[in-house]
């Protein structure tokens, strides 16, 4: 029942209603996916670019580039800060290892030195010259290692034989060092040797309870450095004004809640689902003031929501701020702009081509519940593993079967796909140019000397070209990802006919197995 | 031909070499760090750390088995036994050294992944590898102390230079451990010259007594100077590239670390100070000579911090002008100028401090030094 046919708005309206969440902790840019994938030109060539940073900072990132041609001789991998006096002198960059599998795969690893924006800058030399690529990495430290039981036994194990031969030696020397060679240690030799490895013990015991705590204080100093996600405050309007209010729960000094960039139009992409994940809204939020976003809500059930937010930082980085909220049922004001939603009919007109099975589809449509697109998933027969890229990749047809033609850009890009796992610890942003903000893509870019090469492949386009919106675009589109675990995901898919935004949804179990 | 009581056995050689090794790996660890950053577990300043436990080891395993199961009376004679083994103590302490560096190479390694690769020179796991150093070169000292000890006035001679030598190791050691407090924009704050009276005293004054050495202070501080004069003017004639960011400075070859501490003036006016006051009691030699100490390297160091500030000192014979790939060319360090000063109440009370630890180590050197001076075995 929406609150206007109860004849209580009057009343209502006077109160405001509060729907409060406090914001639960995201883990990283994105949510569970920590993992950066990459789809750009490197001068002439075509490279897919994995980036695994570390858990631990500083620590090892995992590198991988496939080239999609052949022609690819040798893949040099350097990481540098996203931006600041640090970006301007690079180190040596390292080789990356051609697989001995696959001859377009190199792999390489990286040290990731502080926490924040990083690149990650990959040439290309082949036969068509060389060119470079910035893949933008945010290094957040995730947590600290545990040790294993086999560890703390072996260095229990060493540390009582470190102490007992510390004491053995302390008595040793009190009881003997002192005598004229030949000489046996005499009662009082002996007492003093006692005397001393009582004293040593205690030293001994005294210097393992101080370096334990000396141990557990940089622990804690590291926790600190542990990334922890901005929290957020929710409340709504009775008018449905949703207001949500950032809150940096400490973590460097350096993150600010005042340096908000636009990434592709927007300061903030704002997504809510419901716990089902069968509705979706993909909104954008107006800064009202420092740390305080405000929208207004289109027409929602009364229920429970959980919002993803995407923001990016001046430096590139980029994070996710979960919360979740109870809302009333909200007659609220129609979408415009590039806001847009979307919930499931069940209608199996989206189908899978190749082997997989069709009823595993949803589809659905956004507010202009377009009965004319159908957006196909095109893949093959290749089950989904976990950390695998894979192009995902969507055919979009019109009414009549055939490839749709009147396909546009939509803030400035394709296609928007969001991969969300179905208890929502899992959620990504991607674009067709990958899982890096195009905000922080278009700051490594700028930052690449020459210039003479571009992140995104020539059919797709940057945030800000939007002057090719009139331009008519392919009717497949492609996301580079990976799912970091496995699961039952949903995937939405927005694109844009003819001024109308066109969402589908998908769904995709990951194996551990693969199987 | 000598006869072995007039040589200089080849097993303190080796341990005179391992802690020499331990600390030219060490120091060239640290430039290491600073020029190029990234590293391998065969890099050569690691090769130059292992051969210090091979050294060490080497030479206290052969003492140990000989000792328990060879046929030398005399050298079971003048050892100590621990666990049913013999051997000098020194040996044992070298070993024991050993096994400590040991156990910091797992618990570095887990440090590293749980906590991140450590950018700093003191913390948990280094320190168990700084006390497994310190273990060994505790336990040449005294290995060469037991057999300088019993040795006869030649051969005295000989091993005091050696014990002398070894002992300027371990100021260069001690120092090293403590660099990131150290450093040129520190010079003219109180925690410095803390820092600095914490152990460098103690060590000085223990071994100038064990010795009976008259010039041992300033020997061994002439060893400090040495290698770090060495390393200062060597290190920057080899090529290196940083392999690491974020790089602020581009660097094409090994970056040394500073100047060496003037420590030359302090140590050869405690030597004074120790010759004309063998008869005092400890309770007042050790404030005095602590207070001299510090006194006087305050008198030479401060002034000379203000030196190696200006451009005079951005030359190669005293190196101001290098700086590692990570050093921000917005941080003082860069930009030549000093930590802000503390409130006067502060540095004062910091500097009372200072005297206090130095007049603290200075009477721990000494009775250590008069302990040493016993030791036969």
């Amino acid at each position: 029942m929406r609150i206007a046919d109860c004849g209580l708005r009057t009343l209502i309206c006077a109160i405001v209603v509060f729907a409060i969440a406090i914001g639960s902790v995201a883990v990283e840019a994105h949510v569970g996916s920590p993992d950066v994938f990459l789809d750009g030109l490197a001068g002439p060539y075509r490279l897919l670019v994995t980036v695994r940073p570390p858990y631990a900072i500083p620590g090892v990132a995992d590198v991988e580039v496939r080239a999609t041609t052949g022609d690819v001789q040798d893949i040099r991998i350097v990481p540098l800060p996203l931006t600041g006096p640090g970006a301007e002198f690079a180190p040596v960059p390292d080789r990356a290892a051609r697989s001995s599998e696959d001859p377009q795969l190199f792999r390489g690893h990286l040290w990731m030195m502080t926490a924040g924006a990083w690149q990650v800058r990959v040439t290309a030399t082949g036969e068509r010259g060389a060119g470079s690529l910035s893949v933008p990495v945010p290094t957040l430290p995730q947590s600290t290692l545990a040790m294993s039981a086999a560890l703390r036994a072996l260095l229990i194990t060493l540390m009582l034989i470190l102490a007992l031969g510390f004491v053995a030696i302390v008595s040793a020397a009190a009881r003997e060092a002192s005598l004229a060679p030949g000489t046996a240690p005499d009662r009082p030799a002996r007492r003093r040797g006692r005397i001393a490895a009582t004293v040593a013990a205690c030293v001994a015991i005294a210097v393992v309870l101080l370096g334990n705590a000396w141990w557990s204080a940089e622990a804690s100093i590291y926790a600190r450095y542990v990334y922890k996600a901005l929290e957020a405050t929710t409340t709504i309007a009775a008018d449905g004004r949703l207001a949500l209010t950032l809150h940096d729960p400490g973590w460097i000094r350096s993150r600010r809640l005042d340096d908000f960039v636009a990434d592709h139009d927007h300061l903030m992409h704002l997504f809510v689902v419901s716990p089902t994940l069968d509705r979706f809204w993909h909104l954008h939020p107006a800064e009202q003031t420092t740390a305080t976003f405000e929208q207004r809500l289109p027409d929602m059930p009364q229920g429970r929501y959980e919002l993803f937010a995407d923001l990016v930082h001046a430096t590139g980085v980029s994070e996710t701020v979960v919360a979740q909220f109870d809302a009333p049922a909200i007659q609220g004001t129609p979408l415009a702009g590039d806001d847009s939603a979307f919930a499931v009919r069940l209608k199996p007109d989206t189908t899978y081509e190749g082997s997989a099975t069709p009823s595993e589809v949803v589809s659905g449509f956004s507010r202009t519940n377009d009965p004319t697109t159908n957006i196909v998933w095109v893949r093959d027969a290749k089950p989904l593993v976990p950390k695998r890229l894979t192009m995902f990749t969507f055919r979009v047809d019109d009414a009549s079967g055939q490839l749709a033609t009147d396909l546009e850009l939509y803030m400035g890009m394709p296609g928007h796909a969001v991969f969300v796992r179905h208890d929502r610890r899992v959620f990504a942003h991607v674009h067709p140019a990958g899982s890096a903000s195009m905000a922080a893509l278009a700051i490594g870019q700028r930052a690449l000397a020459g210039a003479a090469s571009s992140p995104i492949p020539t059919d797709r386009a940057t945030s800000d070209s939007h002057a090719h919106h009139a331009a008519a675009q392919p009717a497949t589109v492609s996301f580079p990802y990976g799912f970091p675990e496995a699961g039952d995901y949903r995937i939405f898919v927005q694109v844009k006919r003819s001024g109308r935004i066109v969402t589908g949804a998908f769904d995709a179990r990951v194996d551990r197995s693969g199987g | 031909m000598n006869s072995p009581e007039r040589r200089v056995p080849w097993y303190l050689w080796c341990a005179a070499l391992a802690v020499t090794s331990a600390y030219v790996g060490g120091y060239w660890d640290i430039s290491w760090h600073r020029s190029i950053g990234r590293d391998s577990f065969w890099s050569a300043p690691h090769i130059a750390i292992y051969a210090c436990g091979v050294l060490a080891g080497l030479s206290s395993a052969y003492l140990i088995f000989t000792a328990t199961f060879g046929n030398s009376p005399a050298l079971r004679g003048s050892s100590v036994r621990i666990w049913g083994l013999s051997g000098p103590i020194g040996a044992f302490i070298s070993a024991w050294g050993g096994v400590a560096m040991l156990v910091s190479a797992p618990f570095d390694d887990w440090w590293h992944n749980a906590y991140g690769l450590d950018v700093k020179i003191i913390s948990p796991p280094h320190m168990v590898l700084a006390t497994g150093f310190f273990g060994i070169e505790f336990g040449t000292i005294m290995l060469i102390l037991a057999f300088m000890n019993r040795a006869s006035d030649r051969l005295r001679t000989r091993l005091q230079w050696l014990f002398l030598y070894v002992g300027g190791t371990t100021v260069c050691e001690s120092l090293l451990i403590k660099l990131e407090y150290i450093s040129r924009p520190e010079m003219h704050g109180a925690l410095f010259y803390i820092v600095v009276a914490i152990g460098t005293p103690a060590i000085m004054v223990a071994l100038a007594t064990a010795s009976r050495q008259r010039w041992a202070c300033t020997t061994m501080a002439a060893v400090y100077t040495a290698f770090g004069v060495g390393f200062l003017w060597i290190l920057p004639l080899f090529a290196a590239e940083p392999k690491l960011g974020p790089v602020y400075h581009q660097v094409t070859h090994f970056i040394p670390w500073e100047f060496p501490l003037l420590l030359i003036v302090p140590a050869l006016i405690v030597d004074l100070i120790l010759q004309r006051t063998d008869g005092w009691r400890p309770i007042l030699r050790a404030p005095a000579t602590g207070a001299a100490f510090l006194a006087t390297f305050i008198i030479v160091q401060w002034p000379f911090a203000n030196f190696l500030m200006s451009p005079l000192a951005r030359n190669r014979v005293f190196g101001t002008a290098y700086f590692d790939y990570g050093t921000s060319a917005r941080s003082l360090y860069a930009r030549y100028v000093f930590l802000p000063a503390a409130a006067p109440a502060q540095f004062w009370r910091g500097m009372l401090i200072a005297l206090a630890v130095s007049s603290l180590m200075t009477w721990i050197g000494l009775r250590a030094g008069h302990g040493m001076q016993r030791v036969r075995r």
